[in-house]
């Protein structure tokens, strides 16, 4: 059953229901001039003022008697005109004139809980035809957005993101990314600088998940075998932590000895796909994430992908650790990606691409897959991160602070989607 | 029985007593918990504790908060 307003406009209600009366709007400073316009053209004189009147508040029962009322500090009055009366003043209004216009005086009705669907649907299709007729033929319609693919040059993500578009490369950047470790000997990866520590006791580095070598594929990768781009920050050094298991899970005192790790040794950015559904914030986590911002550290996690009506886990729904959502490649924002937490204060920041995204995996895995997830999702922010951190030179707070200045606002709820979707420089 | 069940835990260290980490990590001991890593540069200290003395913990000067570790899964 479909809920009903408390305040119904009345079905009989129409939009050109009028009251018989006309309101005259006089040119400003010009009210004394309109009325003698007024009486000269229709012989209508000795209307009721509501200067005259205490507080200048009008009797209202006066204006049937006086045949109509002004306003002298609105600039308008309210008169009945018959059909005469009505053309000869009609003539006499315009831009020139001491009366701009002249127009019906219209029945409204209080709006209650909310507003019918037929009356927002009519104003939706007027704003869009008046929105078509202002605007060029190049223009979009309002509300759609542009969907994207992957082809020979590159995913769709880093297509949406502007990364192509982008000269940048992350070089003398470290980028962490605390995960389930990499496949070191992934051939893409062949040549560059990486350092490596597991946190997980009895793991080495290698990844037995897949998971870390996707995330790292995606915020420092580059191409495929077949030359298609995945990867962000190409030229970084990468700081491969291990701190979940190679079956997914791992410890607090693991993923804290990671970032401890990672921010003493100076890395711009933390890439951090994994957390809980817990949607308290943890005290150690946000004063770590406040700690590394003052040490020129951002720490980027992933929102969490239990929504969309559960709320930002963590360690994403700490203030001070960048919560990362999931757009597709249409970028509607994915369903399973979490949402800001009303009530709690937390909040999802930004968003970028995590449905679909091809990357990396370790080689006895399949060398490449498409994912989907809010980790998908975060190395994007991460990779983009090293590069604003490369170009402009800023850390921490200030780094925060361009990523979502510059993210390119989508027609969805905040909530969602904070700030938008993340653009590179 | 469950008062000896060990709990581990992350303690976070205050601002204030961040520099000198290992005099709250004394005290922590003190206060019976065995502590496995210090972390100085972001202010943590892990370890365990038995259950009954958890709360005493969170007493401790220069102790910010005292929380269960949790885990953490890939997302």
């Amino acid at each position: 059953m479909s809920e009903q307003p408390s305040f119904p406009i009345p079905e009989t209600a129409q939009a050109d229901r009028t009251t018989g009366r006309y309101i005259i709007t006089f040119r400003e400073d010009a009210v004394t001039e309109g009325l003698d316009l007024l009486s000269d053209q229709t012989g209508i004189r000795g209307l009721a003022n509501a200067a005259d009147f205490p507080d200048s508040a009008l009797d209202l029962s006066q204006i049937e008697a006086a045949g109509g009322a002004v306003f002298p500090t609105l600039g308008v009055a309210v008169v009945s005109l018959d059909e005469g009366a009505f053309s000869s003043i009609m003539t006499s209004a315009g831009e020139d004139s001491a009366i701009l216009a002249i127009e019906p005086e219209r029945t409204f009705y209080a709006i209650g809980d909310g507003l019918s669907a037929d009356y927002l649907r009519a104003y939706r299709d007027a704003v869009n035809n008046l929105y078509e007729k202002a605007t060029t033929t190049e223009a979009a319609e309002i509300g759609a957005q542009p969907c994207f693919s992957d082809d020979s040059e590159s995913t769709w993500g880093l297509k949406a993101t502007k990364v192509m578009n982008s000269l940048l490369t992350g070089s003398g950047m470290k980028v962490a990314v605390l995960d389930t470790g990499m496949d070191l000997q992934h051939p893409d990866f062949a040549g560059r600088s990486i350092v490596s520590q597991s946190f997980v006791p009895g793991e080495d580095v290698q990844d037995g998940f897949g998971h870390g070598t996707h995330c790292i594929g995606t915020a420092c990768g580059f191409k495929d075998q077949n030359g298609r781009r995945y990867g962000i920050a190409h030229k970084s050094t990468i700081y491969v932590g291990k701190v979940l298991s190679n079956a997914g899970s791992g410890a607090g005192t693991w993923i804290l000895a990671g970032m401890e790790w990672a921010i003493a040794n100076g890395c711009q950015v933390i890439s951090m796909s994994l957390g809980n559904t817990d949607p308290n914030p943890s005290p150690a986590y946000e004063t770590v994430g406040r700690r590394a911002l003052q040490n020129g550290c951002l720490i980027v996690a992933a929102a969490g992908n239990h929504g969309p009506t559960r709320t930002v886990g963590q360690p994403a729904n700490s203030p001070s650790i960048m919560a990362v959502a999931a757009l597709d490649n249409c970028l509607q924002v994915a369903n399973f990606s979490a949402t800001s937490d009303l009530v709690r204060g937390t909040k999802v920041d930004i968003a970028a691409p995590g449905v679909k995204v091809y990357s990396s995996l370790p080689v006895d895995k399949g060398r490449y897959a498409a994912w989907n997830g809010t980790s998908m999702a975060t190395p994007h922010v991460a990779g983009i991160a090293a590069l604003y951190a490369e170009s402009t030179g800023k850390r921490g707070a200030e780094l925060w602070q361009l990523l979502t200045s510059y993210a390119m606002a989508l027609p969805l709820p905040n909530t969602r989607v904070g700030s938008g979707l993340v653009q590179a420089p | 029985m469950s008062d000896e069940q060990v709990q581990r835990i992350i303690v976070t260290v205050d601002d204030q007593n961040i520099s000198v980490i290992q005099s709250v990590v004394t005290a922590l001991e003190s206060a019976g918990m065995k502590v496995e890593q210090v972390l100085p540069v972001i202010g943590i200290v892990t370890g365990e504790v038995s259950q009954s003395k958890l709360e005493g913990l969170k007493s401790v000067p220069g102790v910010a908060s005292v929380e269960i570790d949790r885990e953490m899964r890939a997302i």
